[in-house]
């Protein structure tokens, strides 16, 4: 086989789904050489990219009862179809687990936060993965289910290396729950550029009465192939002698680490080590100081739903039966399961949706799938059948331009006009249902799509100037 | 809400209806290729069998079949035994060259069929970087018998004797690393081969010398090919000049199979395959006075092309030629070019051309002088500035380098100056917070390419032909119902070239802008010139002094039929309407002129001509072909001054910019939201380049920079808090019709230099490779 750069597009795979957890094991076992597919932001570009070949995908996401978050005993329950967005500006979880909230925050952009789950996340288990350092330092667990079976596994014992877990290949997470035990906390972060994972990511959590520490954990992720867990080194401690001798007790902590550092091209191991040791330094400090920076996000009641209306999916031989409404219209057609939504759309005559590059980050073919935003090279066409998908054309009233479009072109917030689109339908579902007044801080954590052409001021503009057309709209 | 702003791209933007190379309706029975390419940064061909490919159902072509169909090498710009075809013949010498094709009904399945081509590769030693090309162990191009595809050494005014008398000399070394600038959309084409002639639809940059390279590799005449480019094109940066070597595949697959062939990039392909600019080692040398005065500036290039010499490279050393004293007095420099190949990516026109990696090293260069001489790098510049522009030619006085530039006059002075307030309020911050950084760049930005210079590629002794081409074609007409329509044998790749053009046509016409249609693609079944296209800034100085020429000679048709109509011999004109000067309410507008002369010419007198089309061809007048190693490079020259202000974080050892100051004079402006635009995306290109994007490459020549994740492509969020202001000045060029100056370029030539000089001030050394990456901060800061 050649080296492959025509890519892109996923080899073949057969698609099923699972509406029940029940119905989901069942596959598993059944299909012994099938991958579940949950919010498929990691899966889907390994896909394109044919870094890795299934036979099966099982989409679990329309498994309703693994979405929920609620507090009860002493947990903070939350189903592992919860999405990125939702661990982000859920309410309960802000209160209750701040930290998780900001490592959401931190992932890839708006788009991949809407589809992706904090199951799919753990489950796959990348080493620079946002969750991991912030659930260790929270002390978390999961609930691991397979067929007639039920265990509770620590999030330290989940993660066994690079993309491996402690999961047998017919259980799923089903629920991650944090003990409501009051840490508190802080969550550092280092990405460089426009990386799509970050080079450091450090956690630390603790306890004190009258000033003493009572209980501390730090994490260190992104750093080594396993995020790293300190267990109560600062036991004992004042909570202002933690920032005096913090020097110190980084020196210690990183002694203590038999590891050998990730290197990429971001990154080389000694310098992200020397990071990690910098925003330890500047936590512990931080911490003794009570100048903890936490990030001032938007929350809300409750969390997003998946409605899966289509029950089964019909195989017409090799190819599948695919209903998408596209801005109002039901659309039918026969596809590979392989299709691709952005394909499937441009092959249907919505060529306002771009493609422009292989592994899901550029956003131009950016399209809101129940009126949410999400990469439609990321979405097999098969999974958005019964779904609704809205384009530019969808939210313009005939030849009456939407606020947004009037912001761009009155902001001169395109070139080419190749990225235009994207970043209109990302920002139509970042001031709808992320932060109506596009504050700076939301933004840059929202909208990482990419515009080669305007230098992005003037889309940033544009932004700010829709944000106002649609807030005076609505009072 | 306010009326929409008169911005015609930007509506077909924000409606989505715009056309890209990817929209064309494909004809029926297009096939769609996949192309297989070389594992191996440098290999001998043993085998290629493409049985398993028909065997599933596919359509493929080796380099047996390939040859036949593309007999010939494409012409070089240098002087070299090296032969560059669009696909590995014998020997693959980049990874990511194309060695066969692949042709199905289904996108998917082309590039599923890549699984059944079976290359048997014997792998060689690659070169990879410049000083083992130059060590020679390993041969590239064996008729070469070295990896060096050019070496010139030039010098201009006394520059031993200023050297050798000079009391200060510095000397720096520098790297420039290889990188593209991108565009969202990749490359693509549909190629339809039909009775003879071969139609071509791609997004190219203009049909400029692609349509002479893709007939000279097939060898079919120019009269039977045809090539188009759809309306728009999802931007450029040079980067889609480097397209004809897969036009050229892509016709041969159309040629072969008696199909229609369509091909669209990956992403992945672009980073691998397309093009890009070149790594650059350089050493510049200055030679000054104790006060700081420039005498003489030394430059010594090592140029890595990659695998070939791809035309129009080495261009990217020569395309700076007339402005290599940037905006200083100097009147001694020797410049000694080396241009190398290696097993990587061939090169192309790449944004800013050859400016971003010469004013670098300049521009870091003259502030390292100033910071070991102790003076203010602002007061350095400012001393040295050119102030006198005593050359005449027609109306205007230019400064003539010693290179053989021709500089406009402009007050260099006050548009440096601008920047200084700004730059003494943070350097009063820096004092406050030493993690700020405060760093400038003053540079001469040069547009509208003398297609020229590529001749100093070559000894003037063996040069064949004189080059001078840098002139557009603009043809204007009117039709029955009074539209104006104008159409440019060029390519709207994002710059509001249809926008500008109605405004400045309608304005010269004294018409709406409504009216007038414009049309800015290539169609060379229409008139077109060899330097037509979108490149090097070119589009206010030449193609707008073009269109102006023409409304104007369209005027002058207008006037005489009006004279006629009207029956005098004096004919005024105001708001469309031509009157008689005798009696003003005698009137006649273009639109009833226009159908005058369609339904009834035959009522005109005798000898009025009743044509309502004009085609102008406007060459710029200071552009012609060099004399020796003398040569006015580019049709003009604009001063420009940049002010960088960073912030460096502690703890990651990463940059922000808080703020970016531009100050500059490019002329008339002819919309400012165009000119502004041009400068935020030099901007962000310039950052890019001097902090995120590097094509990497691994010891066996592996493209590392496969994805955008690893190229580090800022994003939006990059964006977020950075403030911009520009300063405009606003000296119209009166040699120049449209008196614009290009400015898409400028703004990324003079990043890289700010940037590293506000980095310098804030760890008390210049960091001489790019890109900025943390950890070499780190290790500077380290010691």
């Amino acid at each position: 086989m050649g080296m492959a750069y025509a890519l892109g597009r996923p080899r073949k795979f057969n698609y099923l789904k699972a509406s029940s957890l029940d119905e989901a094991l069942r596959l598993l076992r059944e299909y012994g050489d099938a991958k579940v597919l949950a919010g498929g932001m990691s899966l889907m570009p390994m896909l394109k990219l044919r870094m890795t070949e299934v036979k099966y995908l099982i989409d679990i996401l329309g498994i309703d009862e693994l979405r929920y978050v609620k507090s009860d005993g002493n947990y903070l329950r939350i189903g592992a179809l919860v999405s990125h967005n939702d661990v982000a500006m859920n309410k309960l979880i802000n209160e209750k687990a701040k930290i998780l909230s900001e490592a959401a925050w931190h992932i890839a952009d708006v788009q991949v936060r809407n589809l992706g789950t904090i199951g799919g996340s753990l489950a796959h288990a990348d080493p620079a993965a946002n969750y991991y350092p912030a659930l260790l330092a929270l002390d978390a667990e999961v609930v691991v289910r397979g067929i007639g079976t039920e265990r509770v596994v620590k999030v330290s014992d989940l993660y066994k290396g690079p993309y491996v877990t402690d999961l047998r290949p017919d259980e799923l997470i089903t629920e991650v729950r944090i003990p409501l035990s009051g840490f508190e906390g802080v969550y550092e972060f280092f990405r460089r550029g426009g990386a799509s994972f970050p080079s450091v990511i450090v956690a630390v959590t603790y306890q004190e009465r009258d000033g003493v520490i009572t209980s501390s954990r730090i994490a260190i992720g992104a750093v080594y192939p396993e995020p790293v867990l300190i267990r109560d080194n600062l036991v004992g401690m004042g909570v202002k002698e933690v920032g005096a001798k913090a020097v110190e007790i980084v020196n210690s902590v990183f002694s203590s680490i038999d590891a050998k550092p990730l290197e990429d091209t971001h990154a080389p191991g000694d310098y992200r080590v020397r990071v990690a040791k910098n925003l330890l330094v500047k936590s512990l400090t931080s911490i003794s100081t009570g100048s903890i920076h936490k990030l001032k996000t938007p929350v809300r009641e409750g969390i997003s739903e998946w409605r899966d209306t289509e029950g089964k999916v019909e195989y017409v031989g090799d190819l599948v039966r695919v209903r998408i409404n596209v801005n109002g219209q039901w659309i039918e057609d026969l596809v590979e399961p392989r299709m691709l939504l952005l394909d499937f759309l441009r092959k249907h005559g919505f060529v306002e949706v771009k493609r422009g590059c292989d592994e899901g980050k550029c956003g131009a073919c950016t399209v809101l799938l129940d009126g949410k935003a999400v990469k439609s090279c990321m979405v097999p066409a098969v999974r958005a059948s019964g779904h609704y998908v809205t384009t530019i054309r969808g939210l313009s009233k005939g030849i009456e331009l939407h606020p947004i479009q009037k912001a761009f072109i009155e902001e001169f917030a395109m070139q080419c006009g190749f990225c235009t689109h994207g970043f209109m339908m990302v920002t139509y579902d970042y001031l709808t249902n992320i932060d109506p007044t596009a504050d700076d801080e939301t933004l840059k954590l929202s909208i990482k799509n990419i515009c080669r052409c305007t230098g992005y001021i003037n889309i940033i503009k544009a932004i700010k100037r829709a944000s106002k057309y649609l807030s005076s709209a609505n009072t | 809400m306010s009326k929409l702003p008169h911005y015609r791209e930007g509506l077909r933007a924000v409606t989505g209806s715009g056309e890209y190379i990817d929209d064309i309706p494909t004809p029926p029975g297009t096939l769609y290729m996949a192309i297989y390419r070389s594992p191996y940064a440098h290999a001998r061909i043993l085998k290629v069998d493409l049985t398993g490919v028909f065997e599933h159902g596919g359509i493929a072509y080796g380099p047996n079949e390939l040859s036949k169909v593309i007999p010939n090498p494409f012409p070089l710009a240098v002087d070299a035994p090296i032969k560059y075809y669009p696909f590995a013949r014998d020997k693959a010498r980049f990874v990511g060259e194309p060695i066969a094709i692949v042709l199905a009904d289904d996108p998917y399945k082309a590039v599923d069929l890549l699984d059944y081509v079976q290359v048997d590769l014997e792998p060689l030693k690659p070169v990879l970087t410049i000083d083992d090309a130059l060590k020679g162990d390993v041969i590239i191009h064996e008729e070469l018998k070295s990896n060096i595809a050019m070496h010139r050494h030039m010098k201009f005014g006394p520059v031993d004797s200023v050297f050798s008398e000079s009391p200060i000399v510095i000397k720096r070394e520098f790297y420039y690393q290889k990188h593209n600038a991108m565009p969202l959309e990749t490359y693509g084409v549909l190629a339809h081969y039909v009775n003879g002639v071969l139609n071509i639809w791609a997004n190219a940059q203009g049909p400029l010398l692609i349509t002479y390279f893709v007939s000279r590799a097939l060898g079919i005449p120019t009269g039977n090919l045809r090539l188009f480019s759809p309306r728009d094109i999802g931007g450029s940066f040079g980067s889609k000049y480097s397209l004809y070597p897969y036009i050229t595949l892509a016709a041969a697959a159309s040629i072969l199979s008696g199909r229609p062939v369509k091909w669209v990039e990956s992403r992945t392909e672009h980073l691998v395959g397309s093009n890009s600019g070149g790594a650059r080692k350089g050493v510049v040398e200055i030679a000054a006075t104790r006060d700081g005065v420039i005498r003489g500036l030394r430059f010594k290039f090592y140029e890595d092309v990659g695998a070939y010499p791809r035309p129009p490279d080495p261009g990217v050393l020569f395309r700076v030629h007339g402005n290599m004293n940037g905006a200083y007095d100097v009147r001694a420099i020797e410049v000694e070019d080396y241009v190398v190949v290696t097993n990587k990516l061939p090169t192309g026109l790449n944004r800013a051309y050859g400016g971003p990696p010469f004013y670098f090293m300049l521009e870091v260069a003259v502030n390292e002088l100033a910071r070991e001489l102790g003076i203010d790098p602002l007061e350095l510049r400012l001393k040295n500035l050119i102030r006198e522009f005593p050359k005449k030619i027609g109306d205007e006085y230019f400064y003539e380098t010693v290179t053989g530039g021709l500089y406009p006059r402009q007050d260099y002075e006050r548009v440096v100056k601008a920047i200084e307030p700004e730059y003494r309020r943070w350097l009063e911050e820096r004092r406050k917070n030493p993690y700020i950084g405060v760093g400038i760049a003053v540079i001469v930005e040069p547009s509208g390419t003398n297609l020229g210079y590529t001749d100093l590629a070559i000894e003037p002794s063996k040069r064949k032909y004189p080059h001078s081409g840098a002139g557009s074609y603009v043809t204007i007409s009117v039709d029955m119902s009074g539209y104006v329509k104008v159409f440019v044998n060029g390519t709207n790749e994002g710059l509001g070239h249809e926008t500008t053009l109605a405004e400045v046509v309608a304005a010269e016409l004294g018409v709406d802008p409504s009216i007038v249609i414009v049309e800015n693609r290539v169609d060379t079944t229409r008139t077109w010139a060899l330097s037509d296209g979108s490149y090097s800034s070119r589009f206010a100085p030449i193609v707008v002094s073009a269109a102006i020429l023409a409304a104007r000679q369209l005027k002058e048709k207008l006037t005489r039929l009006a004279m006629a109509m009207l029956g005098t011999e004096k004919v005024g004109y105001e708001n469309g309407q031509f009157y008689d000067v005798n009696n003003p309410s005698r009137r006649i507008d273009i639109r009833r002129i226009a159908a005058s002369v369609n339904w009834d010419p035959g009522s005109l007198p005798e000898g009025v001509d009743a044509s309502l089309s004009v085609t102008v061809f406007y060459q710029p007048p200071t552009v012609k072909a060099a004399e020796g190693d003398r040569i006015n490079s580019s049709a003009t020259y604009a001063i420009q001054a940049h002010l960088a202000v960073i912030e460096l974080d502690p703890n990651t050892y990463d940059i922000r910019v808080k703020k970016y100051v531009i100050s500059h004079d490019s002329g008339r402006i002819l919309k400012r939201e165009f000119v502004d635009g041009q400068l935020m995306g030099g901007l962000m290109h310039g950052l890019a380049l001097t902090l995120y994007e590097e094509l990497m490459y691994d010891e066996q020549g592996n493209p590392i920079t496969t994805s955008l994740d690893i190229y580090e492509s800022p994003t939006l969020a990059e964006a977020v808090g950075m403030e911009v202001e520009f300063i405009h000045f606003e000296t119209p060029a009166k040699f120049l019709i449209s008196g614009a100056h290009g400015v898409g370029e400028g703004a990324m030539m003079g990043v890289p230099a700010a940037i590293v000089n506000a980095l310098a001030s804030i760890i008390g050394k210049a960091i001489t490779e790019l890109p900025l990456r943390p950890y070499k901060i780190m290790k500077a800061l380290e010691g």
